[in-house]
């Protein structure tokens, strides 16, 4: 009796050690979540689309399966565009290239040139784990000759355990004299622009918000006038069994364009205190009057809305998004665009500048955000014993994503009406994916338990001689 | 039937023999990891923005706490045995053997015996790591885990330590060797016992501390875990206060058994008086000065926005010399006051 008392006394203690670690007991989830949110994108067709900046740009991502990590990226404006990036990267690879010596007519002088030729790049990331936070002043942080210029703009990237992802990202305007961007002023004026992000696991709930905003927008002289800017999105996932949610609006106020003003809000358009959808008939008809009287600047406009089509060159930073809500309380994700003004520049508009881009398109306002809680690989169980040990490597995981088809997201610009820029870009509906894990390998996980055995040996007895010696019996 | 103790009566000290002495040891020390080993593990996930270890900071929670919770409990176990048995409160039953002629009390031989305790403690607590790693699998450990980990690892390797260690006080104070050497009492209050004895909490505190602040972020503004020099020394306080009292626990009781054993002599006589017993106030002066004077010189030291290497050793300084002046300070105070009795 004593014996199997003894007995049942050494399997409880094991299973007391065990079955926490067991990893199918676990409730930790992998999850996922993605942010990219900006107030203005301009673009140029000179004829190849060369994009002049995304102001004020975050961009967030944090991943946790076996780990964690999070990256994230805020611009104002960011570096992505080759002209920004051109005349940021490189402004006297004319006079003497990137490094060396100053060059005349090719000629290398022998000369240094007195400061450091490098830029500072006006757009800050993080890294977890690697590079925790970075903050970016601009353009005090452009070169060492730079720094007593007051900061125009800013941005703080900040990456941590969690996984978390946190930016900022702000600019008093975007056509400040002297800025990467500030050839745009011919183009598109801004007063104060900014941009958050924040994503985390909180309470057991993936949260993904991005937002955006900007003040006083004037497109090619006040064509096209927008008083206020509002980008913001959300999507939550708590995990198999709970609850899970998306939204995102972009809302544009005081809008004044071909004699009219009017207001975009909750994909509807306001005017004179009437509210009607955009894509009813009133709705086209009364965009068409706006591009009618338009018609004389040479530009267009179309209201975008919850829609993944859109007549973008890449928007995003990253591959086609799913997008959508899962039943299962796992997934959720969601975009929403602003407004699209394509405009044909007038010469006297592209003289002044070393370009002559024929025509530009802007974005305004535009968020998406992303958020997954799914339950991980199985791992190694205490079942595994049993089943052998043919199962400590379980093979892959097949987590299946909802498409546009499962959640339908309206698209709500008109198809047909002339104000309307062709969706050249519809993002392709995906099927599931497949994520693979690799746990530890078993020769990896035998050499542990070896080891690990090992030394419980030789620990165990080296204390039990010491106690037996000192305690007697 | 007998009569219901009162809780006072129940756990006041009383006269035992040597078996049930250790016994009683034994269950007081489980009690103490059960507690310690839900704090530890508490403080390690709470200081995770999501609450699950990954494994690699697992194993240094596990191996970490084996290690120094098996060097502090064999040192202040034998400390704490060896002054009940001087004290009478340990009896012989007929099962303890007698000592070698060897001076267990030496500087060398004592901190050999820590120290030794220590490696036997890691290698038991990697041992448990490497098991629970290939458990784990690449998972993350939760807190439930983590204590029943720390729990298995640290306590019942310092358990055994302690009971080792309690073992070993107990034969020295039943039967003191004739080896065992008498030894000025500032030599062994200070270079003997205070000093290593400091050096060896100041790394107790620059584990907890990373384990306090190890997820905190360095040099950023905008964060909700931020390490600051107002964050870092927020608990100086308590620090201090508790160095000082578990130095004057372990060290004092040393000083009073030792010399109770007459195996400490005097070097000044005229400046160590033992017509009157020595109350607390030196204690209470090196909280004081620790505070006020040590605090104010960190703050100065420190930059506002500390390195978490720079926090390790601001808060360790901090109780190293609390702890170097507390058990100075206890030694000699437990062993003049004995003689005091003596008297």
């Amino acid at each position: 009796m004593k014996r199997w008392l003894s007995i049942g006394g050494v399997c409880v203690v094991l299973l007391a050690f065990v079955l926490p670690f067991d990893a199918r007991a676990t409730t930790a989830l992998d999850i996922d979540g993605e942010t990219e949110a900006f107030a203005v994108r301009v673009e140029y067709d000179l004829p190849l689309p060369g994009s002049i900046g995304t102001e004020p740009h975050v961009v967030g991502e944090i991943r946790r399966t076996f780990g964690e990590n999070a990256k994230g990226l805020a611009g104002a404006p960011t570096d992505f565009t080759a002209i920004t990036g051109g005349a940021v990267y490189d402004p006297w690879s004319t006079v003497n290239g990137n490094d060396g010596p100053l060059a005349v007519s090719g000629n290398s002088t022998g000369i240094k040139d007195p400061i450091d030729p490098h830029n500072g790049l006006p757009t800050a990331e993080c890294f977890y784990p690697g590079q925790p936070a970075t903050t970016v002043s601009w353009p005090r942080d452009l070169r060492a000759d730079t720094k007593p210029i007051p900061p125009t703009s800013y941005a703080n990237a900040q990456c941590g355990a969690g996984p978390t992802t946190q930016l900022t990202a702000w600019s008093a305007s975007d056509d400040v004299p002297g800025s990467p961007t500030g050839a745009l002023g011919s183009v598109l004026h801004t007063g104060a622009l900014d941009a958050t992000s924040l994503l985390q696991p909180e309470h057991g709930v993936v949260t993904s918000t991005a937002r955006a905003s900007a003040h006083e927008v004037s497109v090619l002289g006040g064509a096209v006038r927008i008083g206020g800017v509002e980008a913001e999105g959300t999507s939550t996932a708590q995990g198999p069994g709970g609850a899970d949610g998306t939204n995102s609006h972009v809302a544009l106020s005081d809008i004044s364009a071909g004699g009219q003003v009017f207001s975009v809000a909750d994909d509807a358009i306001t005017v004179a205190g009437n509210t009607f959808p955009i894509d009813s008939s009133a709705g086209q008809a009364f965009l068409n009057n706006v591009n009618a009287g338009l018609d004389a600047t040479g530009c267009k406009l179309s209201v975008l809305g919850p829609a993944n089509p859109y007549p973008q060159g890449f928007l995003l930073s990253r591959k086609p998004p799913q997008i959508g809500v899962a039943k299962d309380g796992t997934f959720a994700a969601s975009m929403h665009g602003g407004m699209l003004i394509l405009c044909d520049l007038p010469q006297d508009v592209t003289t002044p500048t070393t370009f002559t881009p024929q025509r530009v398109q802007i974005l305004v306002g535009f968020v998406y955000s992303m958020a997954r809680a799914t339950k991980g690989d199985a791992g190694f169980g205490t079942g595994d014993f049993l089943a052998g040990a043919g199962s400590i490597n379980t093979p892959s995981k097949t987590v299946d994503v909802p498409g546009p088809s499962a959640a339908p997201a309206p698209v709500v610009a008109a198809k047909t009406d002339t104000n309307n820029v062709p969706q050249t870009q519809a993002l392709p509906a995906s099927a599931g994916r497949t994520i693979r894990y690799r746990p530890l390998a078993r020769s990896t996980r035998i050499i542990f338990i070896v080891f690990g055995i090992l030394l419980l040996i030789v620990a165990t007895n080296v204390a039990s001689r010491r106690l037996k010696e000192l305690v007697g019996s | 039937m007998t009569a219901t103790q009162a809780p006072r009566s129940r756990f006041a000290p009383r006269v035992q023999p040597r078996m049930e002495y250790l016994s009683s040891q034994a269950f007081v020390r489980s009690v103490i990891e059960i507690s310690s080993a839900a704090t530890i593990s508490g403080y390690a996930v709470s200081r995770v923005t999501a609450h699950r270890l990954d494994p690699t900071a697992t194993m240094v929670v596990l191996i970490g706490a084996a290690a120094i919770n098996t060097l502090l409990v064999s040192l202040y176990a034998f400390f704490v045995a060896l002054s009940d048995t001087v004290d009478g409160l340990v009896t012989k039953d007929g099962t303890e053997k007698p000592s070698p002629d060897a001076d267990v009390l030496s500087a060398g031989r004592l901190w050999g015996r820590v120290l030794g305790s220590g490696v036997v403690g890691g290698a038991w607590g990697a041992g448990l790591t490497f098991l629970a790693l290939a458990a784990l699998n690449r998972r993350e450990s939760h807190f439930l885990g983590l204590f029943v980990g720390v729990f298995i690892a640290a306590g019942v390797a310092s358990i055994t330590a302690g009971l080792a260690a309690t073992a070993l006080g107990v034969r020295f104070g039943l039967d003191v060797p004739k080896a065992a050497a008498v030894r000025p009492s500032r030599r062994r209050a200070w270079r003997d016992l205070a000093l290593p004895f400091s050096a060896l909490f100041a790394l107790v505190t620059g584990a907890f501390t990373v384990l306090l602040f190890h997820d905190y972020h360095v040099g950023a503004a905008f964060s909700r875990h931020v390490l600051t020099e107002k964050e870092v020394l927020a608990d100086l306080p308590i620090q201090i206060i508790i160095a000082v009292a578990v130095a004057n626990f372990a060290l004092g009781r040393a000083g009073r058994a030792e010399s109770k054993l007459g195996l400490v002599s005097l070097e000044d006589p005229e400046r160590q008086p033992t017509t009157a017993v020595f109350g607390i106030q030196a204690l209470v002066a090196v909280v004081l000065v620790l505070l006020f004077v040590g605090g104010a010189l960190v703050r100065f030291l420190l930059p506002a926005y500390p390195t978490l290497v720079q926090t390790v050793i601001a808060r360790s300084a901090v109780v190293f010399f609390a702890a170097l002046f507390a058990g100075g300070i206890a030694y000699t105070r437990g062993a003049l006051n004995a003689k005091v009795v003596k008297r």
